[in-house]
């Protein structure tokens, strides 16, 4: 059950920064949340 | 509303392709390095055999069996306790593909926490893999963490809780399958990993254990023989033996109070003599610089020669560093001691196994050359056998 949880929380992280991404108009902000993403997904598709 | 649609949807094309990247590299770990089975072995089985909820988990590992012609006494041999305990595993290994066992049976176990190989410990910068070359290829194997992957058992609690007597340990203990003896059916996957061991050795009426691992140079308990106090008198001959032929393994007392060790739980809860050897591994302590698939293989390292020339380790340690030969060739030497002893000790439970090197032959032929390859050995001694793939 735990972790389900801590896998929706992962998605929905993910899903935020994916959504801040789009919204910025700075490439650098951009580029920086991308490195973001990598980590939470890993977890989400349970690799790592 | 986005401005810069194209970009970011480039942006997240490349995360999603570098995830991908990123994650067969993690995928790598779960790939289990080939095992060939020596002319000894009489039949392969899963650990699952013991207890069925193992099965298909990152727990279930396979269990090799050694069987003589002859009845006699079962000795079980499990090596990868600790996945970071490169010389455990590969000794083991090493068991499987030469011994040719006379009478009684072999048992072996070469990746006991098998969810440990996947992983490695975070921060410490550890190869995942290291080879050795045999005399017809390389063969690859992995190098692991000590705890089971979090992957497999996660989150850790606050305070670890051992089952059945309540010692309280650190949260990461929970992981470490050297801390979960005699574990339990129903507990964490840990836990179900000790207990299926502890079934096999009951259930197998397993007559000696030997557990293979390996420790930091700078820690006390290396180079030695730690035995329950029924194995005493065993352990104890054979640590005088393998002194007279120039092999140190000091005897170290089981503690009563320290559970979840396979040397003391194997011991209090089955019929079995029990005992775990320790050899010295540079790479599991701290002091050493880079850590790489060198430092595994030759555990040579200039801080470590300093370190000796202080009086700071607890091994011999000279200038040619601690070799995979010399683990190696140490764990199989104190392993036919304890049958060569045993076999004096109950000569009604008759234990014979032929073909495992010699301490001299691994230290100067090299591990390679006891491995087998496509089912052919490489080792000149080697007799001609059945082996199998």
């Amino acid at each position: 059950m735990i972790l389900v949880t801590y896998r929706l929380l992962c998605v929905f992280i993910a899903a935020i920064i994916v959504w801040n991404m789009f919204k910025s108009d700075k490439s650098q902000e951009k580029i920086v949340y991308c490195f973001l993403i990598i980590p939470l997904l890993l977890r989400v598709f349970l690799v790592k | 509303m986005f401005p810069k649609l194209p970009l970011s949807l480039i942006l997240l094309a490349t995360t999603l392709l570098l995830t991908g990247v990123f994650g067969r590299d993690f995928q790598k770990l779960h790939e289990r390095e080939p095992v060939v089975q020596g002319p000894g072995v009489t039949r392969v089985g899963k650990l699952s055999a013991y207890l069925p909820a193992l099965k298909d988990t990152a727990g279930d590992t396979d269990v090799y069996y050694l069987e003589g012609r002859e009845a006699g006494a079962t000795v079980f041999v499990m090596g990868g306790v600790h996945a970071n305990e490169s010389a455990g595993m590969l000794s083991a290994v090493l068991l499987v593909e030469n011994a040719i066992v006379k009478a009684g049976r072999l048992i072996v176990v070469p990746h006991a926490n098998e969810s440990s190989f996947t992983n490695t410990a975070p921060s410490e910068g550890v190869p995942t893999r290291f080879e050795i070359k045999t005399a017809s290829g390389t063969r690859w194997f992995r190098y692991g963490d000590r705890l089971t992957n979090p992957i497999d058992q996660w989150p850790d609690p606050e305070v670890y809780v051992h089952y059945p007597s309540g010692q309280l340990l650190s949260d990461f203990e929970v992981r470490n399958l050297d801390r979960s003896f005699p574990g339990r059916a129903d507990g964490n996957l840990t836990e179900r990993v000790a207990f299926a061991l502890t079934e096999l050795v009951r259930k197998e009426n397993a007559d000696l254990s030997i557990d293979l691992h390996e420790a930091r140079p700078m820690n006390p308990i290396v180079n030695c023989i730690i035995t329950h106090e029924r194995a005493k008198e065993l352990a104890a001959l054979a640590s005088i033996d393998l002194d007279s032929k120039g092999v140190q393994m000091r005897l170290e007392p089981s503690p009563k109070k320290l559970r979840g060790m396979s040397h003391r739980e194997l011991g209090d809860h089955t019929q079995t003599l029990s005992v775990l050897m320790e050899t010295g591994n540079p790479i599991q302590d701290k002091l050493h610089a880079r850590a790489d698939d060198a430092l595994i293989l030759t555990g040579k390292d200039d801080f470590f020669t300093r370190a000796a020339s202080n009086g700071l380790l607890y091994v011999p340690y000279l200038e040619n560093g601690l070799s995979m030969e010399e683990r190696v060739g140490r764990h199989v030497a104190s392993i036919q001691e304890l049958l060569n002893v045993f076999a004096d000790l109950y000569p009604q439970k008759k234990i014979a196994v032929d073909h495992l090197p010699s301490y001299d032959q691994i230290r100067k032929q090299g591990v390679g050359q006891f491995l087998l390859s496509n089912g052919i050995s490489s080792a000149p001694s080697k007799p001609a056998g059945p082996a199998g793939t």
